[in-house]
């Protein structure tokens, strides 16, 4: 029997429980209730309140980018944080995505009515992009911009134009580089050198030969271990298979479109795509492609070549990976040095001998505002656009503080941060202000690529500068830039959204890997595009380029 | 007492009013089992009946801005452009033939294991293999995945050996013939042991009386095993079959599935679950096509549910309803 005190204690607990439970459920009711962020634009004027005034009220503003999370580690010592915090009077707040999962996240906090208030995100002419807007859940710039010059100047961008949705952006590109040319680096192949000279290969020049040196790599024991454990070549991640198909529908690297047939179509849809494909079948069953590829996730590609598993690469080339690759490569035992023991050779030739080089738009990425954002919110996160896009912004976030982390010897800069007490080697700034590492990257993609010479040196050292600066020097005398129509690849119209938005990679691996005949494979899959609206994406892009009046 | 019949009849408010009394009063007198019941009620309705009503965007074009309940009517476009996709076929096949080979392969081997792990004599030994065999299910499928990927990729332990004693190599995480075969095994690997408690534990509330009677009367271990033990704990696996059955649709194995596959094997590991969760967070479409597919998946697992329950019910065991 239970006696009356434990049935007493017995109710009130579960009561408490009941009330604990209506509360904790009715809980994300009031704190929406009570969001700023849901005053109506339109209304903003009538919400303001005596004091503080709308200017100087300290705003909270939340970003959603890559490893956000890192940034704010020293939340209470970070100078360059804080000098941005009361600069703008704002109160930033990270919200985490990972290189892995952005795209799920956005879209779930979309859901949930969650998004934070400035995001990195690449959408652009996407469906997901098109619903967005069309359901009000990432607001438009104002349409003057005129207060915010250094904006200004990036949306009057002669690229940008074709962005514009009714005539209103809804986002702001996040410029990688100064030009289209300027991406060369962005898909390259770095192959070990010494196993090339343990071998006796020679450079290759060719397809065959390229294949050849590959081969040789997985049967000849280039490490001279004794056991036949070694790969070709293998990727940074499955969607580098992009990077040999330059070899032969170059367009396919870079999502263009090309003038076939009379007509304009997709990539994927050209019959060069099925030469490619039968020379990537050909790479994996010969042997000289990783078998593993399909697989690789994170960091594998670069840990194989690193670990002395691989012969080569296809990654991206620029100063900044390779230096990754090189603090990859010092965790483990090798004869010689990095930059000693690797060379970057451009992609093969195609069959009318012509080499290309990677170019793309002026930019990969876009900052995206919810629409929660007011119009009061919006103008100190543009005052913060307009400051990051300045050259006085862009030498903060690059460079650090004058007198502190660099000094100026004319034009020249002189980077005078401490040197790594581990390492030996220049600290990074990051690590003496993590928060740099979240804002220079806000406003646009910033690579090591515009540092001052001599500040590349002293972080990178003289070896590697040179080795870049030498390809890239190369690619630009004789390489050809993908031929791309910029116009038809930033066009929008709802089924070519819907058909570029499709993961074509998933299909080309499932050819690559599969044992029937690739071109009949790669037809069954353009069929499965056709459902998906594939003639529909070519009509309207054709009749829209007429229209235009776009020429091939 | 016709006479009160009637009078019943006439009275029918005040003996209306009498039932409820009566209801009011058995309540009132199990007051606090009520209360007591009432966290696990107010859960399913919070967290299970109420969240139900969002199944309505399958009939709808959802937009995020608009709601659940403001967004506009289609019907059944959902199911529709659902049926007319091209991989949708192959996508459902994939989840039957899982979720079938997950009944008639991995089902009955904790029923053997548990069969067998009984008949181990020395407690000490018993337990040994128990824990042993319980282990992995405590790995989640990422830690088993990348297990996988070590032991049987191209430069893995298996192609090692392989390559030691002069054999070539073989990959059979690239090869869609032996895929299946992979996910049933390792499953089997991971949830065998799991799987055995239940049983055991419906074995050990076998009176011993029966084993000796049995072993009195001249029944061998093998004899006693089958008239004994698998009798007794008919009734749990008739139980747990029709649970399993209900779930087919589910039991797929999303987890095991989207840490193991990759785009070329797609074409018999693709099942409702991945392709649900790809269409939507990669391609973006739309939480109404998704919602419409997992309702799809919903009425086939509960048609499922009910022909299992009759059919363990013909077969002479209790069913679930």
């Amino acid at each position: 029997m239970m006696s009356k005190k434990f049935r007493r204690l017995a109710t009130g607990a579960v009561s408490l429980l009941m009330v604990f439970t209506v509360a904790a459920c009715g809980g994300s009711k009031t704190e929406q209730a009570a969001d700023p962020g849901k005053i109506e634009p339109a209304n903003a004027g009538e919400t303001k309140t005596e004091a503080p005034t709308e200017s100087n009220k300290k705003l909270e503003i939340s970003i959603g980018m890559w490893d956000a999370d890192k940034a704010f580690v020293n939340r209470d010592s970070d100078e360059m944080l804080k000098k941005f915090e009361s600069d703008f009077n704002v109160s930033f707040k990270p919200k985490n995505v990972s290189w892995s999962d952005y795209q799920e996240k956005f879209r779930l906090w979309a859901a949930a009515d969650e998004l934070p208030d400035i995001m990195a995100n690449d959408m652009f002419n996407t469906a997901t992009y098109n619903q967005w807007i069309d359901q009000g859940i990432i607001r438009p710039l104002p349409d003057d911009l005129s207060k915010y010059p250094n904006v200004k100047k990036v949306m009057d961008q002669a690229d940008i134009q074709p962005l514009k949705v009714d005539g209103k952006f809804y986002m702001i590109p996040r410029l990688t580089f100064d030009s289209t040319e300027d991406w060369v680096m962005e898909r390259g192949l770095i192959v070990r050198k010494d196993w090339m000279e343990k071998l006796n290969i020679p450079v290759p020049k060719t397809y065959d030969e390229y294949k050849n040196m590959l081969v040789k790599f997985v049967g000849e024991d280039p490490d001279g271990n004794g056991k036949k454990d070694t790969i070709g070549v293998t990727l940074r991640l499955p969607g580098f298979l992009d990077t040999p198909l330059l070899g032969t529908i170059p367009q396919y690297s870079n999502e263009g479109w090309l003038y076939e047939g009379g007509k304009w179509i997709p990539s994927v849809a050209s019959t060069k795509m099925v030469d490619g494909l039968i020379q990537l079948r050909d790479m994996y069953t010969s042997g000289a492609l990783d078998p593993d590829f399909p697989i690789l996730k994170n960091d594998d590609g670069m840990e194989k070549f690193a670990q002395n598993k691989a012969g080569a690469i296809f990654n991206q080339i620029s100063i900044d990976k390779l230096a990754g690759l090189k603090t990859m490569w010092s965790k483990y035992q090798h004869d010689k040095p990095f930059e000693d023991a690797v060379i970057i050779l451009p992609i093969w030739p195609d069959q009318e001998g012509n080499t290309y080089r990677f170019v793309q738009t002026s930019f990969w990425s876009e900052s995206y505002f919810s629409a929660k954002v007011d119009d009061e919110k919006m103008d100190r996160i543009l005052r913060l656009y307009d400051f990051l896009l300045s050259p006085e912004g862009d030498t903060l976030v690059r460079y650090g503080f004058e007198g502190k982390d660099y000094k100026l010897d004319g034009d020249k800069v002189i980077a005078t941060r401490p040197a790594d007490a581990k390492t030996g080697a220049m600290k990074d700034l990051k690590d003496i202000y993590p928060f740099q590492q979240l804002i220079a990257m806000t406003a646009r993609w910033r690579e090591g690529t515009y540092l001052d010479d001599g500040v590349k040196r002293t972080m990178y050292g003289d070896k590697l500068v040179d080795i870049t600066d030498e390809y890239y020097n190369k690619q630009m005398a004789e390489a050809k830039p993908i031929p791309t129509a910029f116009d038809i690849k930033l066009m929008s119209t709802p089924a070519k959204d819907k058909v570029m938005g499709i993961k074509f990679i998933d299909d080309i691996t499932k050819v690559v890997i599969g044992k029937e005949d690739p071109a009949k494979m790669w037809g069954t899959v353009l069929k499965g595009y056709e459902a998906k609206g594939l003639n529909e994406a070519i009509k309207e892009v054709n009749d829209k380029a007429a229209e235009m009046g776009i020429k091939p | 007492m016709l006479e009160s019949k009637l009078n019943g009849a006439k009275e029918s408010p005040p003996g209306t009013k009498r039932t409820t009394n009566i209801v009011a009063k058995h309540v009132w007198e199990a007051r606090y089992l009520y209360i007591l019941l009432l966290p696990l009620v107010a859960y399913y309705v919070v967290f299970h009946y109420y969240p139900m009503y969002g199944i309505i965007i399958a009939f709808k074009e959802y937009s995020f801005s608009k709601g659940i309940l403001g967004s506009p009517w289609v019907g059944l476009k959902q199911f529709e452009s659902m049926f007319s996709l091209p991989q949708f076929i192959d996508v459902l096949k994939n989840t039957l033939i899982l979720a079938a080979g997950r009944i008639v392969i991995e089902f009955p081997i904790p029923i053997i294991f548990a069969l067998l792990l009984n008949e181990v004599r020395r407690t000490l030994t018993k337990r040994f293999y128990q824990t042993v065999f319980t282990f992995p299910h405590f790995l989640s499928w990422v830690i088993v995945s990348g297990i996988l990927i070590n032991f049987l990729s191209d430069s893995g332990v298996l192609n090692q050996l392989l390559q030691y004693v002069g054999l070539p190599k073989i990959n059979l995480l690239m090869e869609p013939s032996s895929f299946r075969g992979l996910l049933f095994g390792t499953s089997i690997w991971k949830e065998m042991g799991w799987g055995t408690i239940i049983y055991l534990a419906a074995i050990a509330g076998i009176d011993p009386a029966l084993y000796e009677a049995a072993s009195i009367d001249g029944a061998n271990r093998f004899q006693r095993m089958l008239r004994i033990t698998w009798p007794s704990i008919r009734s749990t696996a008739a139980v747990l079959f029709i649970l399993q059955v209900g779930n087919i649709m589910n039991g797929a194995g999303f987890d095991q599935i989207f840490n193991m596959y990759h785009p070329g094997v797609y074409e018999v590991s693709d099942i409702l679950d991945t392709f649900i969760y790809r269409s939507t967070f990669y391609e973006g479409g739309s939480f109404s096509f998704s919602t419409a597919v997992g309702v799809f998946k919903s009425i086939i697992n509960c048609i499922l549910l009910i022909i299992a329950n009759l059919a363990v019910k013909r077969m002479g065991q209790g069913g679930l309803m």
